[in-house]
C-alpha cells in the first residue's frame, strides 16, 4: 500500500526531465518565473485526491500513518515547494486543531471539506508579531451569541479563496496564557460582511504560492464556530503542531533530492582537470556527504512521524527538535551542492534552473509555518528534566525505527505539552549496548555517548533565565547539541532495525558527519565507507531511484 | 529575603515563599519586586516558560500537577492557593482564575 500510493503522486505529476512534462522540472521552472502553480497542477492535486491524505481513517479519509503521509507528499516536494505547502500541507496545517480540538460537527465537516477537494486556510500569522502567538492583536468580542472579529491577519495561503479556515483571535484581555482563542470560520462565497481581503504580497521565494492579507472589522461569527474550549489555542496549537513539525520536514526534504539529483548530473557531464568533476575527490566527498544528510534527515523525518503514533507524550520534544534540523541541515547541504554546481546554482535558464528554484524555496520551507529557532526555542525549557531525567524512560521501541511496520492510529488526546524529561530515541545514549556494533559505529556511539553525558551536565547547569524563550547563547547551544544527538540516535536506530542493516555506508558517513558537527570527530569519513556510498549514490542516480530511505522509483518516459 | 508586599492580598507561607523567589530567577528580578496579585505574564514571563517551572513544582513539591497550572493561575498567590489544595494542607482550596 504504502509504496504504491507514493508511486501514484510520482505517476500523476509524470517524468521530471521532460521538457515537454506539463508537471516537469522545466514546466515548474516556466510557472515560477510567471510566480504561478503550474497550470492544472492544482487539478492534478484534486484529481488524485490530496486532502484525502490529510483525513483520519475513521473520518473516511487515508490518514493512518504520519510516515507514510509523509512520503506520499515527498514527490511534490522534489517537484515544487510552492505546490507542496501552499496546495498540499496547507490542508494538514489548517486540519490538525481541528482533529485535535474540534467537536464532531466540526470533524466531520472538515473532513467532508478535504475530501472533496476544498481548500482550507491557517490564520495564525500577524506580522507584527511573528511567532508571539500570545500577543497577536485581532480580536473576537462576544456580540450575541457568537463573537466579532476585529483586526488584520497577513501573509495568510489563499485566505481569500478558501472555502474554511482556522483562525487565532483574541478572547481575552486578562493578561494571561488563557486570552486566545481558535475558531473555525466558513469563508465559502463572498467576501462576508466586516471582511476586507488585501492583495497578495510579491514574493521572492515560494513565487508560485498566494499569500494575503485580510482586515476584518466587526465581522460576525456563530458560537459554533469555536474550536476548542475559549481561551485555550495556546494549548490546541501546542498539541496540533507538533503533528505539523513531525511531518513536513520529511515531505520538504524532497527538494534535496532534486538538488542533489541536478549536481550530481551535472557532475558526471562536466569535465575538468581530464576528469569528470563526480571523479574529483573533494567534489565526490561533498555529493557523498549531502546523499548521507539527506539519509539522516529521512531518518529524522520518519522518527519523529512514527513517533506522533508511538511515543505521543514526548512529541513536543521530537517534533520540534525535527522542524529546527531537518531545514538547517538541508539548507547546509544546498549550499555545498551551489558550490559544486558554481555559476549554474544562480541561472534561472538552462537545464540546471530548477537548482537556483529549489534553493530559494528551500529557505522559505524552513521558516514557514513555524520557524526553526522558535522550535529550537521551545525545547529549551525542558532541557533540565530531559537531562534529570535521560534514560529513565527506557528504550524506543524497535518499530519508531522502521519505516513500513504498521502502526496504531494516532492518539490527538495524547500529544502532551511536554515531555516531563522523557526521550526514549535519546535513551540509546545513556544505556550503551555497543557489544553487537561494528567499527567505526561502536566508536561514534562511545563518542555520542559522552557528549550525551556533557551535555546532561550544561542543561542541568542552566540558570532559570537561560530555561525560558529569550534564553541567552547558552541555553540555545545546548538545544542545538542536543538536536544533533537526537538525529543521530534515529540514524542509529533506523540503521540497526533496517532489513539491509549489514550495509552500514550510509549510516557510518551519517553518523560521521553529525559527530564532525558537534566537533567530536575531525576529518573526512572512513574511505572505504564514503567509496562505497558514493557508487550506491551513483547507481540510484543512474537507475532514477529517489535518494532518501524510501529507494523508489520515480517516473521515467516511455 | 521578604517574598510579600501586598499584605491585603499575601499569603505569606513557605511555598508562596519558594515559588516567588523560583518566579524571580526566571525574570533575573528581586523577589521584592514581585506581587502575588499581579498576573506573571505582566513581568515578561511567557505561556512557555510555565514548562520549566511546572518541572521545578513537580520537582520540589514531589507532586504531579497539569502543565498548563500556570495558565490557569496566572498569579503566584494564585498558584500557591492551587498547590494547598493539592498538598492537602491547611490553605484554600484551589481556585479558577482568569
Amino acid at each position: 500500500m504504502s509504496a504504491q500510493t507514493a508511486a501514484g503522486l510520482e505517476a500523476v505529476f509524470g517524468p521530471p526531465g521532460d521538457p515537454a512534462n506539463p508537471f516537469g522540472l522545466a514546466a515548474v521552472v516556466r510557472a515560477d518565473e510567471l510566480g504561478a502553480p503550474p497550470p492544472a497542477a492544482r487539478a492534478a492535486l484534486a484529481a488524485f485526491g490530496v486532502g484525502a491524505e490529510f483525513v483520519p481513517r475513521e473520518l473516511g479519509g487515508r490518514f493512518d500513518r504520519a510516515d507514510r503521509m509523509v512520503r506520499v507528499l515527498r514527490p511534490l516536494g522534489r517537484r515544487d515547494l510552492a505546490l507542496l505547502i501552499g496546495s498540499g500541507a496547507i490542508g494538514l496545517i489548517a486540519a490538525a486543531p481541528v482533529w485535535v480540538a474540534g467537536d464532531a460537527a466540526q470533524r466531520a465537516w472538515t473532513a467532508e471539506l478535504l475530501l472533496g477537494g476544498a481548500r482550507l486556510a491557517a490564520a495564525f500569522t500577524e506580522l507584527g508579531h511573528g511567532s508571539d502567538a500570545a500577543r497577536m492583536d485581532l480580536r473576537a468580542v462576544p456580540r450575541g451569541d457568537g463573537f466579532a472579529l476585529t483586526g488584520g491577519k497577513q501573509v495568510i495561503n489563499e485566505l481569500d479563496r478558501a472555502d474554511a479556515c482556522v483562525l487565532l483571535a483574541r478572547t481575552g484581555t486578562a493578561g494571561s496564557a488563557r486570552d486566545l482563542s481558535l475558531f473555525l470560520l466558513d469563508m465559502a462565497g463572498e467576501p462576508g460582511p466586516g471582511t476586507r481581503f488585501l492583495p497578495p504580497f510579491p514574493l521572492a521565494v515560494l513565487r508560485g504560492s498566494r499569500l494575503v492579507g485580510v482586515e476584518f472589522d466587526e465581522r460576525p461569527v456563530p458560537a459554533g464556530a469555536l474550536l476548542g474550549e475559549r481561551g485555550h489555542a495556546l494549548e490546541v496549537m501546542g498539541r496540533a503542531f507538533q503533528v505539523t513539525r513531525a511531518t513536513l520536514p520529511g515531505m520538504i526534504l524532497g527538494s534535496l533530492d532534486t538538488l542533489l539529483r541536478t549536481t550530481v548530473a551535472f557532475a558526471l557531464e562536466r569535465r575538468l582537470y581530464g576528469r569528470s568533476v563526480a571523479d574529483l575527490p573533494h567534489a565526490a566527498g561533498e555529493l557523498t556527504g549531502v546523499f548521507a544528510d539527506l539519509l539522516a534527515c529521512d531518518a529524522m523525518a520518519t522518527v519523529a512521524a512514527r513517533s506522533l503514533h508511538l511515543l505521543p507524550g514526548e512529541t513536543s520534544v521530537s517534533s520540534a527538535l525535527t522542524k529546527y534540523l531537518v531545514p538547517e541541515l538541508l539548507q547546509d547541504a544546498a549550499d555545498r551542492l551551489g558550490a559544486v554546481l558554481g555559476a549554474r546554482s544562480y541561472l534561472r535558464e538552462g537545464p540546471h534552473a530548477i537548482f537556483q528554484k529549489h534553493l530559494r524555496d528551500l529557505l522559505a520551507a524552513s521558516v514557514a509555518h513555524t520557524g526553526g529557532t522558535v522550535c529550537l526555542a521551545s525545547v529549551i525549557p525542558q532541557l533540565p528534566a530531559l537531562a534529570r531525567r535521560a534514560g529513565n524512560a527506557g528504550a524506543a521501541p524497535a518499530t519508531v525505527f522502521r519505516p513500513d511496520a504498521d502502526l496504531p492510529a494516532l492518539p490527538f488526546d495524547r500529544l502532551a505539552l511536554s515531555a516531563r524529561g522523557s526521550d526514549s530515541v535519546a535513551s540509546l545514549w545513556t544505556a550503551p549496548e555497543t557489544a553487537d556494533l561494528p567499527e567505526p559505529i561502536a566508536a561514534l556511539h562511545k563518542q555520542f555517548a559522552a557528549e550525551a553525558e556533557r551535555l546532561r551536565a550544561r542543561a542541568a547547569a542552566l540558570p532559570p533565565r537561560e530555561r525560558v524563550l529569550t534564553a541567552g547563547p547558552e541555553g540555545f547551544a545546548v538545544a542545538e547539541r542536543y538536536a544533533v544527538l537526537w538525529a543521530a540516535a534515529c540514524c542509529l536506530g533506523v540503521w540497526r532495525h533496517s532489513p539491509d542493516h549489514h550495509d552500514e555506508a550510509w549510516a557510518v558517513v551519517a553518523l560521521h558527519r553529525l559527530a564532525g558537527r558537534l566537533g567530536l570527530v575531525t576529518g573526512p569519513p572512513p574511505a572505504a565507507h564514503a567509496d562505497r556510498l558514493h557508487r550506491i549514490l551513483l547507481d540510484r542516480h543512474e537507475r532514477r531511484r529517489s535518494f532518501d530511505l524510501a529507494d523508489e522509483p520515480l517516473a521515467t518516459q516511455g | 529575603m521578604s517574598s510579600a508586599t501586598n499584605p491585603s492580598s499575601a499569603v505569606n507561607d513557605a511555598v508562596q515563599e519558594w515559588l516567588t523567589q523560583r518566579v524571580a530567577l526566571y525574570l533575573d528580578r528581586e523577589p521584592a519586586d514581585l506581587e502575588p496579585e499581579t498576573p506573571l505574564q505582566q513581568y515578561g514571563l511567557d505561556s512557555v516558560y510555565a514548562v520549566a517551572f511546572c518541572g521545578d513544582v513537580e520537582e520540589h513539591f514531589g507532586v504531579e500537577i497539569e502543565l498548563t497550572l500556570a495558565w490557569d493561575h496566572p498569579t503566584l498567590a494564585a498558584i500557591t492557593r492551587y498547590l494547598h489544595g493539592l498538598l492537602g494542607d491547611a490553605g484554600p482550596v484551589a481556585e479558577q482564575a482568569g
